[in-house]
């Protein structure tokens, strides 16, 4: 073969480029690349666990099939976890230079090498790291404690190997390497994470042609259906090779979220439709809202349901206020049908939100359970058992997943319960193990509350949500007032957390409690300094501190002024515009922009003044696809109209003065309100369906408006 | 109204953006900086709207963009190297065939609407560089690994006119050879060459022949790889086995210890890419008879052949733009999009300085250090103190970190972010290199002088204010921290104009110690971006072992840090950002 191309072909390549010059070429070479290599691949999960090469770059997570993969007993990994295999018979240690995953892991120096105690290795995610109890109270102290004090003779072992964020990615060699470890028993409590699956080119291109085919809710099915199912069931299938290989038992735990109150983040409204659909789904939105306010439930469901038709199960609000429609109608297993769809509506469409797992996962533990003889706990029923029928709330969670002591309490009796028969000991109640008590310190308790209200503020929760968490903290401890002022004080500041004594202070409680604090409330970068505009939080706390006898007024505002009055004041900076994660970092996974794209009909900014004179809004904006409809968007300070901008679809510059006493000392919200009749643009489907062709997640939710400037200025 | 020029340069390595306004250049800032990962090749939307912010504008106040390449070409020299396969089929080819990409990006993630320009790749380095020099006339050449087709280009600036006149086409490249080599000898590619022309002073000329097998030197402005000896086209690295066999080693391990064969090969490369240098140059001049001469093209940052070029080659004056690689096309982008908008020439002005990127803000140190005011000396309005206070440390043999003012665009720290030291003790390039840059042991320092008292200690009789070429250390000072084995040193020259605090700093040492000159290198650890914010600036200070840091007006010495901010941070890292390829340049 020559060296080099043949340098007579030029001419040719320049008119080939010339034809690909295009949207159209550019997709007919990426076509004839995918399917050349689709082709010479095969499956896009393969055997070996090795991606074929087209896939490797974008699907390293592929799932190895079970009986490819299973390791030997004898096989003898050095590493498990972040934990590796000690000299002899010393300890397992932690690896120092996996030192940035520590925080992820429960903290355990060592791992005893295998003694006489009978030994469970508890495999999950956060729910099983008892995320914002950790370290005081985890499902692993508890179900070593219930094991070893119901059962009566301590020779019981619960080696916490959950990791917070397990994913596919992480779940599948941990399970690998759990023979090292020489376990009699392994417990598997995952799947709200289970939908973060590396997707393959291949898997890429099924979603793309299923979302041309029907919109989203086609894409939402194929995702489900040929994605995470399968994907799922690989998981399920490994782990059973993996304790039959070892001749152990298992225990599936099946996960259960907070149906009764947790609602995905407002914002997240519903994924572009097709026709124009979003127009009419907000219309009915709109009355549906005001029928549940004056409590014309049938009439609030009837619409809702409408609205479902339209958006095909893809609209998580209409299916949370159709459960609480329902609830008021009594209609109490339709309700939970309802909010399990609400859950499931957010799975598979690439819009950011919290961790939860959809009902096909549950399904698939279930069914996988039942067809591999592995024992089971389904906490759904182990819940609605214990709640009489009631639906889940937060006497069992502290958040959308998370569960409460005595969520932790119920789900590792239940536990606790499958695995002693199966370890060797008599068939023994639940109730045995729930009475094994697990004390936990008042301040303890307290501080996760707080952190409880803090994580549901930074998730969109209701005011009612955060209010309930800080007074249960206050209730536990009344210490727990001072770090909730010290928290005041370093969340308002500009200075990242570290730098801040008031954080210093809250480490300073004790070698657990800094621990702890230090996971929830210091990023993992030292780097990061972008602060929410925490300011419904900081009300909550305010009123809750105040309700307990702590006042921290004057203080407080004089501490807000001194930090962000300013003359020129970015509004787009996060401490001014986002309260949530989402909204900081945006609600689709798509590409981020250098410009504010606002997916709800509403944009609020906050700006923080020491008097109310006269300031000047500079706003660079437009309402992408407005015309040739002649529209204005609103914009309201502190409530109050100050101008009407012209909703253009190229972007335009204008200069808003906010008249004297519009504004006043502390904060201040600035709304802006879109024209909520905008279609979104025809294209938007077909351009969300070429983005996934090259692998690249698309824009899901319709844009109201997009801001490129927002400023104050004197 | 004035008129608002956007340059980009983007989706290759090194993505930045750069304004000029009314022709005259306000502001411009490499991407990595604000992402903070190396080499950022994504569209820069953190720069744009830093450009814009700097100068008081917004996205409406655009009248054109200008991007760096031509992206139908591009599409014709991938589709030709992917030959015989039409179809390319490697990991990295897929998606990137995509001629569409860069309108899209720009369209859909920065949201710009108006007049768009698109000007090819070795034109834009061409006038990033001639645009800027103040020269009324000067040949003009550029080499790079690859823009479009072209790897080396020649040509004259006149006035307006900017004629390229000869090329070199991909895949004969100095660039991608000199890469080739730094691959070879175990560096990452499009970062370590720096390394490879640090290393080769070390060595002896000993594998020239088989440097000069690897290419062959043609008439008038061409040359040619035998491309037998790289891999580049149709694999996804550098070298074939044939490079490896011809020169009888196997390629180095990368972090394994450098041996004497790798310092032998450096030296070696460097010595033909200098000849071959030196022989194109001599042909440019024998085009383009003038005085003056502008390079450009991520070669032109090779300081070692610059210096030489300049001392051995026909030209007297030489201007080279500290952002010569691709970042620095934004800004020939910008200029070839003045002049089509306006047929007349952006600036006549020489470029000055390159502190063109985001600036201190006194809110935001005051913000940062509020919570800890004791921590801290504050020295605000009392700007000579501070220069006493600071050069006092530097004469104890403290390292400070400095962040000051607006910082530079281009790879050089040149005294917005840089970490100073006293260049006349001994252990001081063991000291930074170990402990406060975490690098390799053999790699040099450079020194920043007062550019009046340069000539008293080094082989220069002209400013070199961006520190692109080399000279000659004649100083009655020792001064070991900056001298390379070879006695050379990379001089930047400081005057009073371009960077007043960074002079006084360096007058306020001299009076303390007589000696007028710092040894001066990136405010940054290995593997991470030069730091752009005070918070930067403070946590690279508290992971390295520096002494002191200056933000502004402000100093902290490390004695002063509370031990819970060294007991989080010390001697971790920055968070790792997914690397942008270090084995191979992204030809797609």
């Amino acid at each position: 073969m020559p060296d080099r191309p043949d340098a007579s072909l030029i001419p040719l390549v320049r008119r080939l480029a010339e034809l690909l010059d295009s949207d159209a070429g550019t997709q007919v070479m990426a076509l004839m690349q995918k399917l050349v290599l689709l082709s010479a691949s095969g499956a896009s999960r393969t055997v070996t666990g090795e991606a074929a090469p087209v896939d490797r770059a974008v699907a390293p997570s592929a799932i190895p099939a079970a009986d490819a993969v299973v390791p030997s007993p004898s096989a003898q990994p050095q590493r498990v976890g972040i934990w590796t295999r000690g000299a002899d018979h010393a300890p397992w240690t932690r690896n120092p230079a996996l030192k940035n995953q520590w925080r992820f892991w429960a903290d355990i120096d060592e791992i005893p090498a295998k003694g006489a105690r009978r030994r469970v290795l508890l495999l999950g995610e956060s729910v099983a790291r008892g995320y914002l109890f950790d370290p005081w109270l985890t499902p692993a102290l508890v179900l070593e404690r219930m094991l070893n004090d119901a059962l009566g003779d301590g020779s019981f072992e619960v080696v916490d190997l959950a990791r917070t964020d397990l994913t596919f990615r992480e779940l599948v060699p941990l399970l690998l390497e759990t023979p090292a470890l020489e376990p009699d028993a392994i417990v598997l409590f995952a799947g709200n994470n289970w939908e973060n699956v590396n997707l393959s080119m291949r898997e890429f291109q099924l979603l793309a042609t299923a979302l041309r085919a029907g919109g989203f809710p086609a894409c939402q099915r194929a995702f489900i259906d040929q994605v995470l199912v399968p994907a799922s069931r690989a998981v399920l299938d490994l782990l059973a090779a993996t304790v039959q290989t070892l001749g152990i038992p298992a225990v599936v735990v099946v996960p259960e979220v907070n149906l009764r109150e947790w609602r995905n983040d407002a914002a997240a409204l519903a994924p572009t439709l097709t026709g124009g659909g979003n127009r009419v789904w907000l219309g009915l939105w709109a009355r549906a809202q005001a029928e549940f306010a004056n409590e014309r439930y049938e009439h609030a469901a009837a619409l809702l349901r409408e609205m479902i038709e339209l958006d095909g199960g893809t609209g998580s609000p209409p299916q949370a206020l159709l459960g609480e429609c329902l609830l008021h109608l009594g209609r109490r297993s339709e309700a939970r049908a309802a909010l399990e769809a609400a859950r499931d509506a957010v799975c598979g469409i690439f819009i950011r939100h919290a961790p939860l797992c959809p009902s096909a996962v549950q399904t698939v533990q279930r069914d996988k359970a039942a067809q591999h003889g592995l024992a089971m706990v389904d906490l759904s029923r182990v819940f609605t058992d214990h709640l009489h029928g009631e639906l889940p709330d937060r006497r069992l969670f502290l958040d959308y997943c998370h569960l409460t002591r005595e969520g932790i309490h119920l789900a590792m009796a239940a536990t606790a319960a499958q695995l002693a028969p199966r370890l060797g000991r008599a068939v023994t109640p639940v109730g045995r193990f729930l009475r094994v008590d697990m004390p936990m310190s008042p301040s303890c308790l307290a501080m996760s509350h707080f952190l409880a209200a803090i994580h549901n503020a930074h998730y969109g929760q209701d005011k009612a949500v955060l209010e309930h968490h800080c007074r249960e903290a206050l209730a536990s401890s009344a210490d727990i007032a001072e770090v909730m002022r010290d928290y005041l004080d370093f969340q308002i500041r500009r200075a990242p957390n570290w730098m801040c004594r008031s954080y210093e202070r809250i480490k300073d409680l004790g070698a657990a409690e800094l621990r702890a604090v230090d996971r929830y409330l210091s990023p993992e970068d030292a780097g990061t300094v972008d602060k929410f505009a925490d300011f419904a939080l900081v009300d909550c706390i305010e009123r809750a501190l105040r309700d307990a006898g702590v006042e921290v007024e004057p203080w407080l505002s004089e501490h807000i002024r001194r930090e962000h009055v300013g003359d020129d004041v970015n509004l787009l900076a996060t401490r001014y515009r986002a309260a949530t994660f989402w909204e900081r970092s945006g609600h689709s996974t798509a590409l981020p922009r250098a410009y504010h794209q606002a997916c709800t009909p509403v944009s609020t900014f906050f700006l923080i003044r020491d008097d109310s004179a006269a300031v000047t809004l500079r706003l660079t904006c437009r309402v992408r696809g407005s015309e040739p409809v002649p529209d204005h968007s609103i914009v309201r300070v502190n409530g109050v109209d100050v101008a009407r901008v012209p909703a253009h679809a190229t972007w335009g510059t204008h200069a808003i003065a906010v008249p004297r006493g519009c504004l006043r000392a502390g904060v201040n919200r600035i709304d802006i309100h879109w024209p909520i009749h905008t279609p979104p643009c025809p294209d938007d489907l077909e351009r969300a369906a070429s983005n996934l062709e090259r692998c690249v997640f698309p824009d899901v939710l319709p844009v109201f408006g997009e801001i490129f400037m927002a400023r104050s200025a004197p | 109204m004035s008129l608002n020029i956007v340059g980009l340069s983007a989706h290759f390595h090194d993505s930045a953006c750069s304004l000029l306004r009314d022709g005259a250049l306000v502001a411009a800032a490499q991407e990595e900086r604000f992402t903070r990962r190396k080499n950022e090749p994504d569209i820069p939307r953190a720069a744009f709207r830093y450009c814009l912010a700097e100068a008081g504008l917004t996205i409406t106040d655009i009248d054109c963009l200008a991007y760096y390449e031509s992206p139908r070409k591009k599409l014709e020299r991938q589709l030709w190297m992917g030959l015989p396969d039409v179809v390319p089929l490697r990991a990295t080819a897929m998606f990137q065939l995509d001629s569409r990409r860069p309108e899209r990006d720009i369209r859909e993630v920065l949201g710009y609407e108006g007049r768009l320009e698109f000007v090819e790749h070795h034109p834009a380095h061409a006038a990033s560089s001639f645009y800027f020099s103040g020269f009324e006339e000067a040949a003009i050449l550029t080499v790079d690994a690859v823009g479009e087709w072209a790897t080396t280009t020649y040509g004259a600036g006149r006035g307006t006119s900017l004629d390229i006149f000869e090329e070199v086409h991909f895949p004969d490249s100095l660039g991608m050879l000199y890469s080739a080599i730094t691959a070879y000898l175990g560096f990452e590619v499009n970062e370590g060459e720096y390394k490879v022309m640090g290393l080769a002073p070390y060595g002896r000329p000993r594998y020239v022949d088989q440097v000069r097998e690897l290419i062959e030197v043609g008439a008038g402005g061409q040359f040619t790889l035998r491309m037998k000896y790289f891999d580049f086209l149709r694999h996804d690295r550098m070298f074939s086995p044939a490079l490896v066999e011809l020169f009888g080693q196997p390629p180095r391990e990368p972090e394994s210890p450098l041996t004497p064969f790798a310092e032998d090969v450096a030296r070696s490369m460097q010595v033909v890419l200098e000849d071959v240098l030196l022989d194109k140059v001599r042909y440019l001049h024998s085009r383009v008879p003038v005085d003056n001469l502008c390079l450009a093209g991520g070669v032109a940052l090779n300081c070692v052949a610059n210096a030489r070029i300049l001392r051995e080659g026909p030209f007297r004056r030489l201007f080279i733009q500290p952002a010569a690689g691709d970042a620095g096309c934004s800004l020939g982008a910008a200029a070839l999009a003045h002049i089509r908008l306006t047929n007349q020439r952006p600036t006549p002005s020489p470029l000055r300085h390159v502190y063109l990127g985001p600036r201190v803000q006194p809110d935001d140190v005051a913000a940062l250090f509020r919570d800890c005011p004791d921590r801290v000396q504050d020295f605000r309005g009392r700007e000579s103190e501070l220069l006493r206070a600071t050069a006092a440390r530097l004469a104890k043999g403290a390292v400070v970190g400095w962040c000051h003012g607006r910082m530079e665009l281009g790879p050089r720290a040149l005294g917005a972010r840089s970490i100073l030291a006293d260049p006349r003790d001994p252990n001081m390039r063991d000291r930074i290199n170990a402990a406060v840059k975490q690098r390799e042991a053999f790699r040099p320092f450079a020194p920043a002088v007062l550019a009046h008292r340069a000539r008293e200690h080094f082989d220069l009789d002209h400013p070199s204010p961006f520190m692109l070429e080399t000279s000659q250390v004649i100083s009655p000072l020792a001064l070991p921290a900056i001298t390379h084995v070879d006695r050379s040193a990379r001089v930047q020259t400081v005057d009073a104009d371009s960077c007043p605090r960074f002079y006084g700093l360096l007058t306020e040492f001299e009076r303390q110690t007589g000696c007028p000159i710092l040894l001066n290198t990136s405010f940054n650890l290995r593997g991470e971006p030069i730091v752009c914010t005070p918070l930067e600036a403070l946590l690279c200070f508290i992971r390295s072992d520096m002494d002191s840091l200056v933000i502004d007006d402000v100093l902290l010495d490390r004695a002063a840090l509370p031990a819970s901010w060294l007991a989080r941070l010390r001697g971790t890292a920055p968070p790792p950002a997914a690397p942008v390829s270090a084995t191979v340049y992204t030809l797609l």
